[in-house]
């Protein structure tokens, strides 16, 4: 192996060592102040050279000279890492100075029963971040349980007891108001957020007797390219791990065959 | 954390009786009485299967709810991967297998409690089976290899029945297997995340102890690419704490206030 190859593997391996550790240190630090390290200047530095270095190794073919899974998982890395920059907070900075899109990365909206609203804070409620080109009116909100089951969660000892009814889902019947007129109607819940206007809005909050929902909105710029990352993540490390092996010993086996 | 309970119902007889029956497995494979070891061992399993279907049918879903549904299904998992990798991987250790589903029961039948009935909201998703699944299949596995990663570290590297390879070629094998299913449930655990949770990555406890995880096994792939098979106490290493990462993030960072988080429902 040359010097110059030689020190780019052992560069590999310590961005995968370095990057290991950071998410071990992160985990001990609670989401909240992991998500703000991690989207830090320093941290951002990391995870650009971290793509530069990746996309100089997809470039230099040298992946897919060894195992072309890894390339093609390689590649999904890249495209989750540039995915996330460009969703991030930064990045729709970035896109909005130099391209003008402007769009707000993630925050919070509070729909009242019945009020128009178009008004996005932060996810904290404490600053106003802006308005979005379309509103939002709370046309419902109610709150579903299980059946509750007598015996069901009661203690090991004494006589069986009914247990408290679970909450089986949160809805909120969502209109989209564009113009004056409802150009969109949905019933958002858990596991099921509305997705319009480059926006996805999910339950997050609620107040007393379904007064009020406090909508999650996110962004989905850069979400293309995450998930496109993604299946190309798994093709490839199943085309690595499990494909190859299966296809050398049909091949094999075929040539024993043969011969 | 509540205090050791027995359970005196159907469902603790079922679990009681797959760690008997895994206990004597080991104790006959142990032995080298093959034949009685693999009836005892598939006969835990059955139980094992027994009890996750009165779980599932007392809650009207799977039980993979919190720690007691997964480390049931667990206990499940080791006699038929045991199976496969014996035959088609050819990788020896059937004894600590039974006594690696010994060891994943006990805390079901005398610590974790059962699924409380009804699954909240966010659970509510086909994803909980695939996600949930692709990692209990990856853990065992890749659990697997760490403890072939440590016969290579201590032992001779001789294998320990006949046809079966290596440590290290067992290591190598076992880490394909599952990294695979890791990579999987790394990626629907965010896919999930963001129809749940609104995005995709939340920087939760567990989340960055599975990412450190899967990096981890990157690490050991990288290592095999540089060097092949020429730095064994390296890339043995490297799986080893792959397997310690596994059993933080399957017990300490779900039993642990200090990794509180999204996840704190697996409680």
């Amino acid at each position: 192996m040359k010097a110059g190859s030689k020190a780019e593997e052992w560069g590999a391996l310590g961005v995968v060592l370095l990057l290991a550790a950071l998410c071990v240190l992160g985990a001990f630090l609670r989401a909240e102040r992991a998500a703000a390290v991690f989207s830090s200047a320093p941290l951002g530095f990391v995870w650009i050279s971290t793509a530069l270095f990746l996309f100089a190794r997809l470039m230099r073919g040298r992946l897919w000279a060894g195992v072309p899974g890894a390339f093609v998982a390689g590649a999904g890395a890249l495209f989750v890492l540039l995915g996330a920059l460009y969703g991030s907070e930064a990045g729709h900075r970035l896109a909005g100075r130099l391209l003008g899109w402007h769009k707000f990365a993630s925050g919070c909206t509070v729909l009242a029963q019945g009020e128009l609203t178009s008004r996005v804070a932060d996810v904290k409620l404490e600053r106003e971040l802006g308005e979005l080109p379309f509103a939002l009116r709370l046309d419902g909100f109610q709150v579903t349980h299980h059946e509750p089951r007598v015996g069901a969660g009661a203690p090991a000892e004494g006589p069986p007891a009914e247990a408290p009814a679970r909450v089986r889902n949160y809805e909120a019947s969502i209109a989209v108001v564009r113009n004056g007129g409802r150009v969109r109607s949905d019933l958002v819940s858990v596991n099921h957020p509305l997705h319009y206007g480059g926006y996805h809005f999910s339950l997050y909050d609620y107040g007393d007797d379904g007064a009020y929902v406090v909508l999650l909105v996110k962004s989905d710029s850069g979400l293309t390219l995450v998930y496109s990352g993604f299946g190309l993540v798994c093709a490839g490390v199943f085309w690595a791990c499990w494909a190859m092996p299966v296809w050398a010993f049909v091949r094999e086996r075929r040539e024993r065959d043969g011969g | 954390m509540s205090a050791m309970v027995v359970k005196a119902d159907m469902l603790g007889g079922l679990i009681y009786a797959a760690m008997v029956a895994y206990l004597a497995a080991f104790v006959a494979l142990a032995r080298k009485r093959a034949r009685a070891g693999g009836t005892l061992f598939a006969l835990g399993c059955v139980l094992c299967l027994g009890a996750i279907l009165t779980c599932w049918l007392q809650a009207g879903h799977p039980p993979l709810q919190n720690l007691f549904g997964v480390f049931l299904c667990l206990g499940a998992l080791a006699y038929p991967l045991s199976v496969f990798w014996r035959r088609v991987l050819r990788v020896a250790g059937s004894p600590a297998d039974a006594l690696m589903g010994f060891v994943l029961l006990f805390p079901v039948g005398f610590e974790f409690q059962p699924d409380p009935v009804g699954l909240p909201p966010a659970l509510q998703s086909p994803l909980l089976v695939l996600h949930v699944g692709a990692y209990m299949l990856a853990y065992v596995v890749l659990f697997k290899a760490g403890l072939q990663a440590l016969t290579g570290l201590v032992g001779k590297g001789a294998p320990a029945e006949d046809g079966a390879v290596g440590p290290q070629e067992a290591t190598w094998r076992l880490v394909r297997l599952g990294f695979p299913l890791l990579t999987l449930g790394l990626v629907l655990g965010a896919v999930w995340g963001k129809a749940a949770w609104g995005d995709y990555w939340q920087w939760d406890p567990k989340e960055l102890w599975s990412l450190a995880m899967w990096l981890v096994y990157v690490a050991y792939f990288q290592v095999r690419r540089m060097f092949g098979e020429r730095r064994p106490r390296l890339s043995s290493a490297l799986v080893l704490g792959g397997a310690v990462v596994i059993v933080i993030t399957l017990s300490w960072v779900n039993l642990a206030r200090l990794f509180a988080g999204k996840h704190s429902y697996a409680l």
